[in-house]
């Protein structure tokens, strides 16, 4: 190699930060007999060629010759050159279709990529021409690079027509030889099978066979696009995915264990698309698990992962790992509503879970207080069903992680909502029908140290003023076990709060006066009262609360969706009646 | 296809651009570069997609290599997967050809990177080849940046590895000819382990990976004999105990002698990974550090944490840096300490989210370091739960894996052979109640 004066290397490195440079010294870097030189120059024209008309004159020569080297790296170069010039379509085509019958397996592949840039300034020149026909030719040559570089070439310019036609022919033979593709070309080559479906029954299970062997790769890009094609074609067969399943685990785990953070956040999110893998992950859970060095967002990935391979056995291990990170705090959140997922898998994970929470509710941090507070929501409203299905569980209160509270009211509302709509329905039977609500069981057992530390997180200002919405539906919600829940309302009622707040604030009212009818009665008169002077949505609540109250009060519970305790429950129906009599 | 590649530091420098589009300019990475900064914990998803524009990037080095595809190509309906894996072996190629890889060298070898993302992103399109592969079609130079002398290394001294312990040495594999004749041997474990109260692991699991990195023209092969066989079968007769059960070899490495011998013919310039083993379970796992801690209270309002680091790696070994994270109690307000043993030792606290800090530098083995740490306001009866312990130890590895004999044929003249071992730690808890 010759070495390079200091001037055109200065040239060379301007040319590489993308600068324009004036059109002789392009010429004259371009007739220099450096590969280097040449290499670099004819990428510089093939990207400044269109805003620089002159450019395409005074090189179209030299490239032609340059065409025609000895040499297939400069023959390669000045062909993507060449592709890319405006104004000599006719000389790009010759060029073109002899560079697809090159020797060299360089020159092919850069042939077949020229194909592209002639076609993005010129379509109708290779369309004319059948270059189509030699690229599609150009799928049967020997090296694998080429096939690949003529299959991106072809989908790029058949776009308008749906991308490359993948027969039965094609088909077969690219699954034929995928094996000799490296890594990034068999992804190619699997993505446009995706375009085939087999015909019948015996040509599916050749293909299936083909696939065997890559479902072993260590190469995750691989591994995802040969699972996407195997469920594709097998999308008559659910038996296969299991079979499927259980033949990639090792590769899986392999790969996650190498703990490349981006690929191990890909791949997770992948696998959560793959529907129920608990039983053929979930021994293997120790891959899974969070450490501390990941990334926040590998972190994340991965605690919205953990449910999904949670089994009975393998469930308390998983919330000891998950424990740390629910104070940790960039994925705190990740980690409670995890926690929350995997309590319903087992009792003992149930009760594991509550332990837990107490110590979080008395965090300093308000946030986690709240976190802790939308996952017992979440753990007490649905407790654990005995064969675990995450995906079969009753639709509770769906916590995002970005905003729970917009979803704590509007699942409120439309609880309350649907109770009274069925009121204004049903006005002639005393007795209407029990829907199908989201209803707490009656026998909830709440152990005493959690029910104080609910208290105490609900008493402290701080978590009021962040979370009113949240806080008001706790109370509700948990009335009877609450014994202060009356005087953490008042304090409520007396700080500011907007229009929807205040509507919970009636509901959650009405709701506790349910089960403490003799601390909430006046409380719940003023609050009504205030209610009805505001204009909107907290005079309606408060109208149908009242309305409710008064035309039937042993359905009052049920309506509004209230907890109450088995054992007080006819007590309670009496002391209203009486109640109501009283504060007419 | 690939619309445009950048190489981003963390400042939000863009380094090295290349736009394959026409009609984009570098302002196509301002919404990336945006996204990164306003980012509040810590860097997002590896693919995004912000402003209309789709981004998938690794972080490699320091350095952020960031794609921006075109939607609706068939590299788009792919997935994300190929190409972060594409960004990753550039990264791996760039870093092999280019020696380190700075701020410093990347500017300065910008004709370098150019021709190397030529070859493999053709106009956009991902083409990666092996490194060896891709070397032949590279004409430029690499040009060593001149760097401080604090980051050129002996390698005699440990601990300078930076984030990527796994890279042999930091020459250049272009100055194969011109450069020293050195061989370079590592054998790297890393350790995931949680550890109990009193001292018992209660899981470990310990990866290691021998790599050889070898600057010699031609293609000598290179032998290597270990002290213990690399396999996953009980070993009979006396033995270093060391009990694997996963063993894979690289490709092209013969194994002879039930997995002592081990030669591969060598390839100038590349990194090669002999073997990569993971230990059995039931390894006597001999953690290079014994951290003990309790708590006592001092006074009504005030607890005090004792910790008590042994390094369990005999003499002659060092760790740089040692460093235990822990979580205080939520009511603690600030905290005093006094540390004894090495000379260089800090404890700091965080107040915004409770972390107390234990740094350690400059760790000899076969000592012991302690730390009293006074909790102020955090209650008499406050408990410190468990804590993260990080470390780079040199010159020791959990295995017990020892390279005996390193040997070229044909023979070289003037060879300069490294054998570097060494252990780090990727999570490790240590419970202290």
């Amino acid at each position: 190699m010759v070495p390079t004066s200091p001037e055109k290397k200065q040239l060379l490195s301007r040319m590489i930060s993308g600068a324009d440079l004036p059109t002789s010294d392009v010429v004259e870097l371009l007739a220099s007999h450096d590969t280097l030189c040449k290499k670099l120059t004819c990428c510089h024209i093939a990207d400044k060629c269109h805003s620089n008309n002159d450019l395409a004159l005074l090189t179209a020569n030299l490239l032609l010759r340059d065409a025609s080297d000895a040499n297939p790296t400069i023959r390669s170069a000045s062909i993507s050159a060449l592709a890319a010039l405006p104004g000599i379509e006719e000389s790009a085509v010759r060029v073109l279709t002899s560079a697809l019958s090159d020797q060299a397996a360089m020159v092919r592949r850069c042939g077949a990529l020229g194909c592209v840039k002639l076609f993005d300034h010129a379509p109708e020149a290779i369309l004319e021409c059948g270059l189509t026909d030699a690229l599609y030719d150009g799928l049967r040559d020997s090296d694998p690079i080429v096939i690949t570089n003529c299959i991106l070439a072809l989908d790029h310019i058949l776009q308008a027509e749906g991308g490359i036609v993948v027969n039965k022919n094609i088909a077969h033979y690219l699954l034929s030889r995928i094996m000799q593709f490296s890594e990034c070309n068999a992804v190619y080559v699997l993505t446009i099978l995706l375009r085939y479906s087999p015909k019948s029954e015996e040509e599916l299970i050749l293909l299936l066979n083909a696939l065997d062997e890559l479902l072993l790769s260590r190469a995750p890009a691989v591994l995802v696009a040969v699972v996407k094609l195997f469920l594709h074609w097998t999308q008559d067969h659910p038996h296969l995915k299991k079979d499927m399943l259980e033949m990639i685990q090792p590769s899986v785990c392999k790969i996650l264990s190498r703990n490349v953070s981006e690929t191990s956040c890909l791949l997770l999110d992948f696998l959560s698309t793959l529907g129920d893998i608990c039983k053929v992950f979930g021994p293997h859970y120790k891959y899974f698990l969070v450490r501390a060095k990941d990334p926040g967002y590998l972190k994340t990935q991965k605690l919205k992962v953990l449910p999904l391979i949670s089994t009975e056995d393998n469930v308390c291990c998983l919330m000891e790992e998950v424990k740390p990170f629910c104070s940790d705090y960039q994925s705190f959140r990740g980690a409670v509503s995890c926690m929350g997922l995997l309590a319903k898998v087992s009792h003992a994970a149930h009760n594991m879970c509550l332990s837990m929470l107490v110590t979080l509710l008395d965090a300093p941090a308000e946030r986690v207080v709240i976190a802790a507070l939308e996952c017992l929501m979440n753990v007490v409203l649905s407790p654990p069903s005995v064969e675990k299905n995450i995906s079969e569980s009753p639709p509770d209160p769906v916590l995002s992680q970005s905003s729970s509270l917009g979803n704590v009211e509007v699942q409120n509302q439309t609880t309350l909502e649907e109770s009274l709509s069925q009121l204004s329905l049903h006005t002639e039977e005393p007795k209407p029908e029990l829907k199908a609500l989201p209803m707490p069981q009656n026998e909830l057992e709440l152990p005493q140290n959690l029910t104080d530390a609910i208290i105490r997180a609900l008493s402290h200002e701080h978590v009021q003023e962040a979370a009113p919405s949240l806080v008001l539906y706790v109370l509700g919600t948990l009335a009877p076990y609450l014994d202060s829940a009356p005087d953490i309302l008042q304090h409520i009622s007396s700080l500011a709060f907007s229009p929807s707040v205040h509507a919970d604030l009636v509901t959650a009212a009405a709701q506790i006066f349910i089960s403490r009818p003799a601390q909430t009665q006046l409380l719940l008169a003023a609050i009504l009262a205030r209610a009805f002077k505001c204009v909107g949505e907290p005079a309606s609540r408060a109208a149908l609360i009242y309305a409710t109250l008064q035309e039937h009060p042993s359905d009052a519970a049920f309506l509004l969706g209230a907890t109450v305790k088995q054992s007080l429950r006819s007590n309670n129906e009496e002391c209203q009646e009486q109640q109501l009599g009283g504060s007419d | 296809m690939l619309k445009a590649f950048c190489i981003a530091s963390k400042r939000g420098e863009i380094l090295f651009s290349t736009i394959f589009a026409p009609t984009l300019t570098k302002a196509v990475f301002h919404p990336f570069l945006s996204e990164l900064s306003s980012s509040p914990h810590g860097d997002p998803p590896p693919a995004f997609t912000k402003e209309g524009q789709d981004y998938v990037y690794v972080f490699r080095d320091d350095l952020y290599w960031v794609g921006v595809v075109s939607s609706g190509s068939l590299t788009h309906q792919c997935g994300q997967l190929l190409i972060t894996e594409s960004l990753g072996q550039l990264h791996r190629v760039c870093s092999g050809l280019c020696g380190i890889l700075t701020q410093h060298s990347i500017t300065a070898n910008a004709t370098l990177i150019g021709e190397i993302v030529q070859e493999s992103m053709n106009g956009g399109f991902l083409q990666l080849q092996t490194p060896d592969k891709l070397q032949s079609h590279i004409y430029s130079r690499v040009v060593a940046a001149k760097e401080s002398s604090a980051v050129i290394s002996t390698p005699g001294l440990f601990g300078l590895e930076k984030s990527a312990p796994g890279t042999a040495a930091q020459q250049s594999s272009l100055i194969v000819d011109t450069g020293k004749r050195e061989l370079y041997v590592d054998v790297v474990e890393k350790v995931w382990a949680s550890v109990s109260a009193e001292g018992t692991v209660i899981r470990a699991e310990v990866t290691g990976s021998i790599q050889v990195r070898c600057f010699l023209p031609g293609n000598p092969t290179l032998a290597l004999s270990l002290n213990t066989s690399l396999s996953t079968l009980p070993q009979e007769g006396f033995s270093t105990g060391t009990r694997m059960s996963e063993v894979e070899f690289g490709s092209g490495i013969n194994v002879g002698d039930g997995g002592r011998k081990v030669s591969v013919m060598t390839v100038p310039g590349q990194e090669m990974t002999i073997a990569r083993y993971t230990l059995a379970p039931d390894h006597p796992h001999l953690l290079p550090f014994t951290l003990t801690g309790s708590t006592a209270a001092l006074t009504p309002s005030d607890a005090e944490l004792k910790l008590k680091l042994v390094s369990n790696t005999g003499m002659g070994t060092v760790s740089p840096h040692v460093t235990f994270h822990v979580s205080a109690p939520p009511t603690t307000a600030a905290i005093m300490s006094r540390t004894s043993g090495p000379r260089d030792q800090t404890v700091t606290f965080s107040p915004d989210n409770k972390t107390i800090t234990w740094t350690i530098s400059q760790f000899p083995g076969g000592s012991y370091a302690q730390a009293y740490i006074r909790l102020v306001d955090s209650g008499g009866n406050a408990s410190v739960e468990s804590g993260e312990l990080d470390f780079e130890v040199s010159r020791w590895v959990c295995s017990g894996v020892r390279v005996e004999n390193v040997k070229l044929s044909p023979h070289t003249e003037g060879l300069n052979k490294w054998v570097r071992y060494l252990t780090t730690s990727d999570s490790v808890s240590v419970r202290l109640t």
